[in-house]
């Protein structure tokens, strides 16, 4: 049978026809229990977490090896696999000592970060833009990458170098943003996000001042540099220190994000029809603001600001996908691991001559192909 | 049975509901009617839990209303908005089964009942052949239909509607009221505002006309629908009569008093 035609036989309801007949098996229901074919949605829906998901993890997986096995120094590939089955601890032959310092100390932390970063922001991204109903949230749009970017930019003109010295000043930065957003949101009860959305809008233009009075009144050239490096969000140098700092408080915020995956479904129904679905819907907006909040803190920490991952890893995953949160968030996270790896190895592979900062690249790439699919989806819609 | 007892709800510094009661066993459905600004959408929305009382309490099964679990809440009273904005592309058949979202556990996932209940309650509506569509792509009465079979899947005993008929066609009109009844034939509780009398007359089995924040009268249609409550109400003259086809009431307003 066509679909068409499978349709038309539907298209008088049920109910029209008989009155539900009072009984047992349907006073509880209330109408009639006539079977259907069942909706395809179903069985799609299953294939496609599982494409999905297992898919993003094979383009993880050669994206970070990729990333590890190129470079300015080359390597063959037998020794990153002996290297990196050392690491693991299992002994594969004796790769040399140079050769395991570039993959194991500076290589794999670096990509480690990268997808810790990337997923990070993928799953802030799609959270935010989820709060806010709208696909063009971005992680930093509550003012927590300026709140972060102030704490790192007073760090440096303060002259406190150190690798950890930075990450703190610059996530109780983001804290004290987080903070202020909360608290002001939880003072206008009742008056939703668009409060928060202007409250964050405030906060990221007065930040921005502050960051730009900072630049302005820079101590010196060197200060300078660093301020306009960080910025602009580079994964340069990143060492295991960075590795630990970041892999439990982004593994987890992720997986607690994920655990409000139907809950963020059921309020894209709007907040009436989200309370009246059973869902608590201030506390869990206010649970998932401070999460997006706290992990996007957490990936500015590390790498400085880098754009675009958080708002085109969700965006292109709900175009293939769907909006179902609970594929959305990991797959956003998958994504976005994936894109920032693979941004940051293209930055490493220019030649010497040409510096592009990782933030520099997911913008260049990015930028465009987000244009590619707003039109084309567009296109699709109309 | 819902029990409204005694309801004052003020905001923005006006009273909007004074002193209202009501009760409403199950099997039936309860009609509010009433001129613009009499506080229906307002008495709905404090029963579904939405709006907080000052005064008085809204009383289901025993339980009051506003002491209850938002998860616990919902499987006892469904809601039907009057305008549900979607922000994300979901397909119908994924909307209807968010109906089901208090019946799960934090970490469940949708089993072969709720399936069911989703499917039943797609063709309860009559909206089968849209499962799979995107809900920015349907007309704003099968929307309307789908939203309402987000309600059904709901499985509660109450049923709430905030004007489901307004935006749609004759048939979609029919279709929703016929299906509401059927609700509360089988043995729902629905409430429902309606602004077409004549439409209320022919469904509910009762009627609450609402005029200043004030129940003015309740109980079956004939009784409420009476030139002189018509009149106190809508500061409308209407003739009312009964009509041959449906054997129900019609209310004709011929002038303004």
């Amino acid at each position: 049978m066509t679909k068409e035609a499978s349709a038309a036989d539907h298209a008088v309801p049920a109910a029209h026809d008989v009155p539900a007949p009072r009984g047992p098996g349907h006073a509880a229901t209330g109408y009639l229990p006539v079977w259907s074919p069942r909706p395809r949605s179903r069985r799609k829906a299953v294939i496609t977490l599982v494409v999905t998901v297992g898919g993003l993890v094979v383009l993880l997986v050669v994206a970070s090896s990729a990333a590890v096995a190129l470079g300015p120094v080359s390597i063959p590939a037998g020794d990153v696999v002996a290297i990196l089955a050392e690491r693991l601890g299992l002994p594969m032959g004796e790769p040399a000592a140079r050769q395991e310092l570039v993959v194991g100390e500076i290589r794999l932390p670096r990509v480690l970060v990268a997808v810790l970063v990337g997923a990070a922001l993928g799953t802030a991204g799609a959270v935010m833009q989820a709060l806010f109903g709208n696909p063009l949230a971005e992680p930093g749009v509550t003012g927590v990458s300026a709140g972060a970017a102030v704490g790192a930019v007073l760090a440096i003109t303060a002259g406190a170098g150190g690798t950890l010295v930075l990450p703190a000043a610059s996530f109780a930065g983001a804290l004290l943003t987080v903070g202020a957003v909360c608290g002001i949101a939880a003072a206008s009860r009742g008056r939703g996000m668009a409060t928060v959305l202007l409250v964050g809008i405030a906060l990221n233009a007065l930040l921005g001042a502050v960051v730009s009075a900072l630049v302005a009144n820079a101590p010196d050239e060197q200060s300078l540099r660093g301020i306009v490096f960080w910025l602009q969000g580079d994964l340069d140098a990143r060492t295991w220190e960075h590795v630990r700092l970041t892999v439990v408080p982004v593994l987890a915020g992720v997986a607690a994000a994920m655990v409000f995956s139907r809950d963020l479904n059921v309020m894209m129904l709007g907040d009436d029809a989200a309370r009246t679905s059973g869902v608590d819907v201030a506390r869990t907006r206010n649970v998932l603001l401070a999460l997006a909040s706290l992990l996007t803190g957490m990936a500015v920490a590390v790498s400085g600001v880098i754009g675009f991952v958080g708002l085109v890893a969700p965006h292109v995953v709900r175009l293939i996908t769907g909006p179902d949160h609970r594929l959305l968030l990991p797959a956003s996270a998958l994504l976005g691991a994936v894109f920032l790896v693979s941004a940051d190895t293209a930055a490493r592979l220019l030649p010497a001559s040409v510096t592009l900062q990782t933030g520099v690249v997911t913008a260049v790439v990015g930028a465009p192909v987000f244009l590619l699919l707003v039109l084309w989806s567009r296109r699709r819609i109309s | 049975m819902i029990v409204v007892d005694g309801l004052r709800v003020a905001a923005g510094g006006s009273v909007i509901l004074d002193g209202v009661g009501l009760t409403v066993p199950p099997g039936r459905m309860l009609g509010l009617v009433g001129p613009n600004g009499a506080g229906k959408t307002t008495l709905l929305r404090t029963i579904a839990g939405l709006n907080r009382p000052s005064r008085g309490r809204v009383v289901l099964e025993g339980r009051p209303v506003h002491d209850l679990r938002p998860r616990v809440l919902a499987r006892r009273i469904a809601y039907l908005p009057q305008e549900t904005a979607l922000a994300f592309p979901f397909t119908a058949y994924q909307v209807t089964l968010m109906g089901r979202h208090p019946h799960l556990g934090r970490f469940a996932v949708e089993g072969e009942a709720d399936h069911t209940a989703a499917e039943r309650a797609m063709v309860a509506t009559g909206t089968t052949h849209l499962a799979d569509r995107g809900m920015a792509t349907l007309s704003g009465g099968e929307r309307q239909l789908v939203l309402l079979a987000k309600a059904l899947a709901q499985d509660a005993p109450v049923l709430l509607a905030d004007e489901p008929v307004s935006a749609l066609d004759l048939r979609h009109q029919l279709a929703v009221l016929r299906l509401l009844r059927a609700c509360a034939d089988a043995g729902r509780t629905v409430l429902v505002v309606l602004h077409d009398l004549n439409l209320a007359a022919r469904y509910c089995t009762e009627l609450a006309l609402l005029a200043g924040g004030r129940v003015l009268a309740t109980g079956a249609p004939a009784h409420v629908l009476t030139p002189e409550y018509l009149g106190e109400a809508y500061a409308v003259r209407a003739a009312v009569r009964r009509d041959d086809v449906t054997d129900s009431l019609i209310v004709t307003a011929l002038e303004t008093m």
